[in-house]
């Protein structure tokens, strides 16, 4: 890289750690309960229980096995999840930033000082944005995915598409997967596109993803050999793809421009004129993915999280394509772009995140630890939230909602009741099974600074959560289950039912 | 390049810190360590009312309405009642509570009033 364009990429580097830097210590704690399932199971297998969340039973309910591998290499060499998660999703989150912007430097070929600015500022808006830096400590993968798929992404289309020499790719490719399986859609959308651009033979796009398809194939065989299934237990628990799903999917991917305005121009710029031969497989790995997320009906987290994955590898298309316009473009068409670009800058400057964000996980973490504390053992708790509850209690777990449970993730979806927003990744559930199966159900969300004095105080939340409310009724009424209160904090009170014998 | 160089190392060293601060910040996740505010996540209660307590008030109320003697009097208590239920979050009951009490003493000013404000037990009747 010549110098102008590499002294631009360091100040870009050192602008986001700056951000990143000021901003960390009003965002941790963050923790989301997803997290606190990775960090179980990476306890777990580093104590050499095997990648399970209850130890004996072969159930893969974690979606990142590279992420959940480096908690465990972290937890094995005695450092804690919780604080491995928090700095490499920060260190991930810079390098996301960084691999967008040398894709974008390079997308542009940009030398004068006003095309370097400009193909960089699209990268920026990443590390401008709050929202990016909260899921990065959020203790998923999600900033780890970012960047994985940034680098995997450019290295595929500059040797695919382009014909630049280009190392490793097969093996960032396979990393990219094993972060998160749905970069095969980029992967196979760049392969197709290569191959019907002829920039690549079939022979030479073997040999270029060799490592991955290899990888993958064995990382399959021995899932399988393992577990007994090739996939994880969790796309069983959210696969979907009926119409309710794309119908409630499609409204969450119409207000996804509302939280993202520049995933919109981003994906509109991989089929712009004259990028087109190069990013157009970028754009139809977006529109594939956007697909895949649509038949799933979305997703439950806030600020649309699935598209903070694609939003480096996006943003280095958008940044590229606005670089060269730079260069080719009228004085006119230049200041449209500053003012756009400024707009969208000082949007992404303005995003706040309420203070004491997930709340709610931290008094799961202290009821496990209550939950510890006033019951054996030996004793199953059933619950809908498994993370930070399941980790403070380090009791045995029957999840109600099939993540880390194989009956319960094939169970089939009840149509008892309409599908809503709320109900998805939360659709599969056996309230008889829970019943019978856990000694302790912790009720959903169900605390409050007074004690709970009847089951119809506590909020249905969602369908699968109504369903057990309605069974356990019938449980308590009939004398199998009480309800109790556990105080997890002074004066804070959580309803569990506990079974009466 | 020298320059390039310098910016990189502060980078580094700035996303080091970055990562430094996100390791050593507070742990609420530990045992015993304090819950903050706890949101009341009750279904339907009243202000700090146990369950018990929100169903006595329901109750008398109901009570009172029914064995009202003349339509103020009945009017008034579903006006409370109505309060009760719009703090409760039961949106529907209490529009309809409201619009019967209307309904029944549309003059009345003292139905206007428990309609208007947030209900006061006290003044209602209903000592807790």
């Amino acid at each position: 890289m010549e110098r102008r364009p590499c002294l631009a990429l360091a100040c870009l580097a050192l602008v986001a750690a700056i951000l990143a830097a000021w901003r960390v210590p009003d965002l941790v704690p963050c923790l989301q309960d997803d997290g606190f399932i990775y960090f179980r199971i990476a306890e777990n297998a580093a104590s050499g229980n095997g990648p399970v969340f209850n130890p004996g039973e072969r159930v893969d309910a974690a979606t990142s096995p590279v992420w959940m591998w480096l908690l465990a290499l972290c937890a094995r060499v005695g450092v804690s999840p919780l604080v491995a998660a928090s700095v490499l999703g920060v260190v991930a989150a810079w390098g996301a930033v960084l691999a967008s912007g040398r894709w974008a430097l390079e997308l542009a070929g940009a030398r004068s000082r006003g095309a370097i600015v400009t193909t960089l500022l699209p990268p920026t808006l990443i590390a401008l944005d709050v929202r990016f830096l909260l899921a990065a400590l959020s203790g998923m993968e999600t900033a780890l995915a970012a960047c994985t798929w940034a680098l995997a992404g450019r290295s595929l289309v500059r040797r695919c598409v382009q014909g630049y020499q280009a190392t490793g790719t097969g093996w960032l490719v396979l990393i990219a997967v094993l972060v998160r399986a749905e970069f095969v859609l980029f992967a196979g959308a760049v392969a197709a596109w290569a191959l019907l651009r002829r920039t690549s033979t079939i022979a030479a796009l073997l040999r270029v993803l060799l490592p991955a398809l290899i990888g993958g194939a064995l990382y399959l065989l021995a899932h399988a050999f393992y577990f007994g299934d090739p996939l994880p237990n969790t796309f069983h628990a959210k696969s979907a793809a009926d119409w309710a799903h794309v119908r409630i999917g499609f409204e969450w991917l119409v207000r996804a421009p509302l939280t993202y305005p520049w995933l919109v121009l981003a994906a509109a710029s991989c089929f712009a004129p004259w990028r087109r031969p190069v990013l157009a497989p970028i754009g139809i790995g977006i529109v594939a993915y956007a697909v895949f997320l649509v038949s799933l009906g979305g997703d439950h987290f806030v600020f649309h999280r699935p598209m903070l994955h694609l939003l480096p590898l996006a943003l280095a298309a958008l940044g590229g394509t606005l670089g060269c316009l730079w260069n080719e473009a009228r004085v006119a068409t230049r200041i449209a772009t500053a003012v756009t670009l400024a707009a969208l800058l000082g949007f992404a400057a303005s995003r706040r995140v309420a203070p004491g964000a997930f709340q709610w996980v931290r008094h799961a973490a202290q009821l496990g630890y209550a939950l510890a504390h006033s019951y054996p053992a030996e004793t199953r708790f059933g619950l809908f939230a498994i993370g930070a509850t399941g980790y403070t209690s380090g009791g045995r777990v029957v999840d109600a909602l099939g993540l880390a449970d194989v009956r319960i993730a094939r169970a089939p979806r009840s149509d008892d009741a309409p599908l809503t927003p709320a109900d998805i990744g939360h659709e599969r559930g056996d309230p008889d099974a829970l019943l019978a199966r856990a000694d302790v159900i912790v009720l959903f969300g169900a605390y409050a600074p007074i004690p709970f004095e009847s089951l119809d105080e506590v909020r249905p939340g969602f369908r699968q959560h109504e369903r057990l409310l309605n069974a356990a009724r019938t449980a308590v009424a009939g004398g199998a289950f009480r309800l109790r209160n556990v105080e997890f904090a002074p004066g804070a009170y959580w309803a569990v039912l506990e079974r009466a014998s | 390049m020298r320059a390039v160089i310098a910016v990189w190392a502060a980078a580094c060293l700035m996303s080091g810190i970055a990562a430094a601060r996100a390791a050593r910040g507070p742990n609420p996740y530990a045992a015993g360590a304090a819950a903050g505010a706890i949101e009341d996540r009750r279904l339907h209660h009243f202000r700090n009312a146990t369950y018990t307590e929100t169903q006595r008030l329901f109750d008398t109320l109901l009570q009172r309405a029914g064995q009202a003697h003349d339509v103020v009097t009945r009017a008034r208590a579903l006006a409370a009642l109505a309060a009760l239920q719009r703090e409760r979050a039961m949106q529907n009951q209490a529009t309809a509570a409201a619009q019967e009490a209307q309904r029944l003493a549309p003059a009345d000013p003292e139905v206007r009033r428990l309609l208007s404000q947030p209900l006061d037990l006290r003044a209602a009747g209903l000592e807790p």
